[in-house]
């Protein structure tokens, strides 16, 4: 390698915009386009339309034509309802025909919100409806989950389920509330978030993760997580005062005790009493949860219209992502499980990396933020050259830290869905705006 | 006119203005630094340049010299006896050794040519060459690693470094004093070290695993001896092996994959096997990149200077401590994500010079906003009110300091480097130089 080609190389390698180096260099969209943006911040920059619009095409392409079509032949069951998961990414084959109480939550979410805030396909509303009519039937009584696995036919594998099982269906049921205007659904969304709220507010809680296992009444950050999405879509709808409670209570929870005073990141167990457990194998701390979890708080920040609620959460957010970045191969990490040796889980998750798009578009579609655009601009740069393959019928939904040696059994139906959607919607709404900020909260 | 000639015209053009560039005393702007287009750096950090000034000039003047000279200089025999508490004073050995009394006699050497020429320093540097030189092994060994306040050997034959430090010393020695036989001296050093080097038996360290090695360490010393003599006198053979060190630096350490130093490789350049085959002294490195940086501008080679810059960001970004700032020395293995957390001095230096460096060639915004940040950094976690000296190393977090050992070499040097940066852009009112267009 020449000195030429070395400086190249060195510039074709991101070094870390968000973490404070230079190198917009791999970048899908010209920076040169970007504008500054006066209005909002001297010094800060949006995207102009143009630019917006080439985006927002590539993101419906990307829903509309490829994964849309994909789920609708691979991973639908048409004939009995409900989502089969297990499918080669590349090949789109089957690998087998069981279903999860998860992914029926996750996906009659996907098919709801497609059809409430994008296209009313009767097609999207139906396939919603059916995976409603498909895990119904299994609902368990109070202070119970959902068993979490069945075969095509709804015959029960394993009984076995997690308080997520519960959750995810009342989000695809809060969902489908809006999109079909089930009043029925959505009360059902409430009983069965506050059902499970209160047993995880027990101090007979329990949970398997390896850093909960063992203690009492666990407080785990990703509860917190989808307890707060969940509330925050219900209450979008209707002022349920459960709903309240549950949204206060995990903001608090998240930004005043999960939050590290030391180190400032979120960790990812507390004791029922949200207190950090004595035993250092248990300090870890969640970037790949955090960055999810402080996105979503922006969120309600958003819905609250509370700005200080929007700026403690994005300062936060900007440290986990920054703190999460994989300085020598691109991308982010998702788990620090040794603070003090600085030891990560090294592996990649296309979750966490469409979280940090879905944050960073929150930045700069509410607050015009620099920072938040060139998070955006690099970290989808990064997606596309790692998770995507030609060819492939899906994206690459989990792989070693090179995104060398990858998950190909399993279809990925809703983070990933669930950023292009919310990319989406906020394009439309920057470019409505001509690509100024929403002024939401004035000057930040 | 071809891109070499203008930057060797441009370069004549300006080199009163720069002082040649280089680490030099500054010297009147004879012309405007017309050539930068940046705007004049009026403060770094909050601080005007003369602030920092005056806050080098503490350092060193005020504190780090007169500490040096109560409990470190063996005003007596010659030398540097090192191990030192840092916050007593109080020495725990009297031993010397080889890299120390090299490194010192340059830092004083320096110090009289360029900073102040009070005759005390040069005695010093002086003292030392006349302590170390005679201990100089006549059978082509290296010197040995350290030596009884009297100069008896206490151990076998050192590193490659003992006398390649003893070489800089020795050259910046001549400088000052004018004694010229020791400027020859150095020479001979060097090219002796460098064909042990380029013997493929050549092994840095028998402890470590390695049938033959090339060291980005080995590289960077040879590159800033040699990058310093070159600004004093011309020699062809030196300009060589500072032309191998570039393209050893720049491309046959360099992996492809993921775009850092191997600190080791073997003779033919191939990646060791064993423990060291990914390993990557970030610390190394960015000091090597900021040599290299220097080394461009005696050059006035713009695209050197790109490249050394981008190296320099790259080993930075990497080495970043993003949860507790500062920055990490050493990835044990780059692909296992392997990090030494300890903390170290010396790295903090380099940053803090290289940053400098590229503000004041180019009024950088990043360099001037790192080095501002380091700086305030550095000052909170490696310094204790009332200590004799700054902690050379510590924990992560700097809450436990390494209490024995005064250094004595990067922390002055860091002091005098970025003084006479300061001083060289406060004479020119800020601009840059500009000197790569």
């Amino acid at each position: 390698m020449n000195r030429k080609t070395f400086v190249s190389h060195l510039k074709n390698l991101s070094t870390g915009v968000v973490a404070g180096g230079s190198g917009l260099h791999l970048l899908r969209y010209p920076t040169e386009e970007l504008t500054a943006n006066s209005r909002r911040d001297p010094a800060g920059r949006s995207l102009p339309v143009s630019v917006l619009t080439r985006i927002r095409s590539d993101y419906e392409e990307e829903l509309f034509d490829r994964f849309l079509p994909a789920m609708d032949k691979y991973v639908v069951d048409h004939e009995l309802g409900g989502f089969m998961c297990d499918a080669d990414i590349r090949t789109g084959e089957r690998i087998s025909g069981q279903k999860r109480a998860w992914y029926e939550g996750r996906g009659m979410w996907l098919y709801s919100t497609l059809y409430h805030r994008f296209r009313q396909d009767p097609k999207y509303l139906n396939i919603a409806k059916t995976s409603k009519e498909f895990i119904l039937p299994h609902r368990p009584g109070k202070g119970r989950f959902w068993p979490s696995r069945y075969d095509r036919y709804g015959n029960v594998l394993d009984e076995e389920g997690d308080i997520f099982t519960n959750l995810y269906i009342a989000e695809g049921l809060s969902a489908y509330a809006v999109a079909s205007g089930d009043e029925e659904s959505l009360q059902q969304a409430i009983d069965i978030t506050w059902d499970a709220f209160r047993t995880y507010d027990h101090s007979e809680y329990r949970y398997g993760s390896p850093a909960a296992r063992g203690l009492e009444g666990p407080r785990v950050l990703n509860h917190w997580m989808v307890f707060l999405f969940t509330a925050v879509q219900i209450l979008e709808q209707v002022n349920s005062p459960e709903m309240r409670h549950i949204t206060d209570r995990s903001v608090e929870a998240v930004l005043s005790y999960h939050m590290n005073p030391d180190y400032q990141l979120l960790n990812d167990t507390l004791t029922h009493d949200l207190v950090l457990p004595d035993d250092k194998e248990r300090h870890i701390a969640s970037t790949g949860l955090g960055i999810q979890t402080l996105w979503m708080t922006m969120y309600e920040a958003v819905r609250r219209q509370d700005s200080n609620l929007f700026q403690r959460a994005a300062d936060h957010f900007k440290r986990h992502v920054t703190v999460a970045k994989d300085p020598v191969y691109g991308g982010y990490f998702g788990t620090l499980t040794d603070v003090a040796a600085n030891r990560w889980s090294l592996n990649k998750a296309l979750g966490v990396q469409e979280e940090v798009i879905i944050g960073a578009l929150l930045l700069m579609e509410h607050a015009g933020d620099s920072w938040g655009l060139d998070c955006f601009l690099e970290t989808e740069a990064y997606i596309k050259s790692h998770f995507v393959k030609n060819g492939y019928k899906f994206w690459i939904s989990g792989a070693d830290r090179f995104v060398e040696n990858y998950q190909t059994g399993r279809v990925e139906h809703y983070h990933h869905s669930r950023h292009l959607m919310f990319t989406l919607l906020a394009m439309d709404r920057m470019i409505d705006r001509s690509g100024d900020a929403s002024n939401l909260f004035g000057s930040l | 006119m071809k891109r070499k000639e203008f930057f060797t015209a441009a370069g004549a053009a300006t080199v009163g203005a720069i002082g040649g560039f280089g680490f030099g005393r500054a010297v009147t702007s004879t012309s405007p630094a017309s050539s930068t287009g940046s705007s004049p750096i009026t403060t770094l950090g909050g601080k005007t340049l003369e602030e920092h000034r005056q806050k080098y000039r503490a350092d060193l003047f005020d504190r780090f010299l007169p500490y040096m000279d109560d409990t470190v200089i063996d005003h007596e025999l010659g030398g540097f006896m090192c191990a030192v508490n840092i916050e007593t004073g109080e020495r725990e050995s009297d031993d010397k050794r080889a890299w120390y009394e090299g490194r010192g006699m340059w830092v004083y050497s320096f110090l009289y040519n360029n900073v102040e020429a009070d005759p005390r320093y040069l005695e010093i540097a002086r003292k030392s060459k006349d302590f170390i030189l005679p201990l100089e092994p006549d059978n082509g060994a290296f010197y040995a690693t350290s030596f009884s306040r009297t100069g008896e050997p206490l151990t076998g034959p050192g590193d490659i470094y003992g006398n390649l430090f003893v070489a800089e010393g020795l050259a910046e020695y001549a400088k000052a004093s004018g004694e010229m036989e020791y400027y020859d001296k150095a020479t001979e050093m060097i090219l002796y070290c460098f064909d042990r080097y380029e013997d493929s038996s050549y092994v840095f360290r028998d402890n470590m695993g390695l049938s033959d090695t090339r060291v980005v360490g080995h590289w960077m010393i040879f590159l800033r001896l040699i990058t310093q003599m070159l600004r004093y006198r011309d020699n062809a053979d030196l300009e060589q092996i500072a032309d191998r060190a570039i393209e050893a630096i720049l491309e046959l350490h360099m992996d492809p994959e993921y775009n850092l130093h191997n600190e080791y490789r073997r003779h033919d350049y191939s990646k060791p096997d064993g423990e060291y085959h990914d390993y990557c002294n970030t610390g190394h490195s960015i000091e090597t990149f900021w040599m290299l940086m220097d080394e461009a501008a005696r050059r006035r080679d713009a695209s050197l200077f790109e490249a050394a810059k981008d190296g320099f960001q790259r080993h930075m970004a990497v080495a970043k401590d993003r949860v507790y700032d500062g920055y990490f020395f050493e990835l044990r293995d780059v692909n296992d994500y392997d990090w030494t957390v300890r903390k170290v001095l010396w790295e903090h230096e380099e940053i803090l010079i290289g940053t400098l460096l590229i503000a004041e060639h180019t009024g950088d915004t990043w360099a001037k906003e790192t080095f501002a940040d380091l700086d305030e950094y550095v000052r909170k976690t490696f310094t204790r009110p009332g200590y004799r000296f700054w902690a050379s190393g510590g924990n992560r977090r700097l809450t436990e300091l390494n209490m024995v050992r005064a250094e004595h070499y990067h922390h002055p040097r860091h002091l005098m480097l970025n003084l006479l940066a300061i001083e060289r852009l406060i004479e020119r009112n800020g601009e840059p130089t500009g000197i790569f267009g």
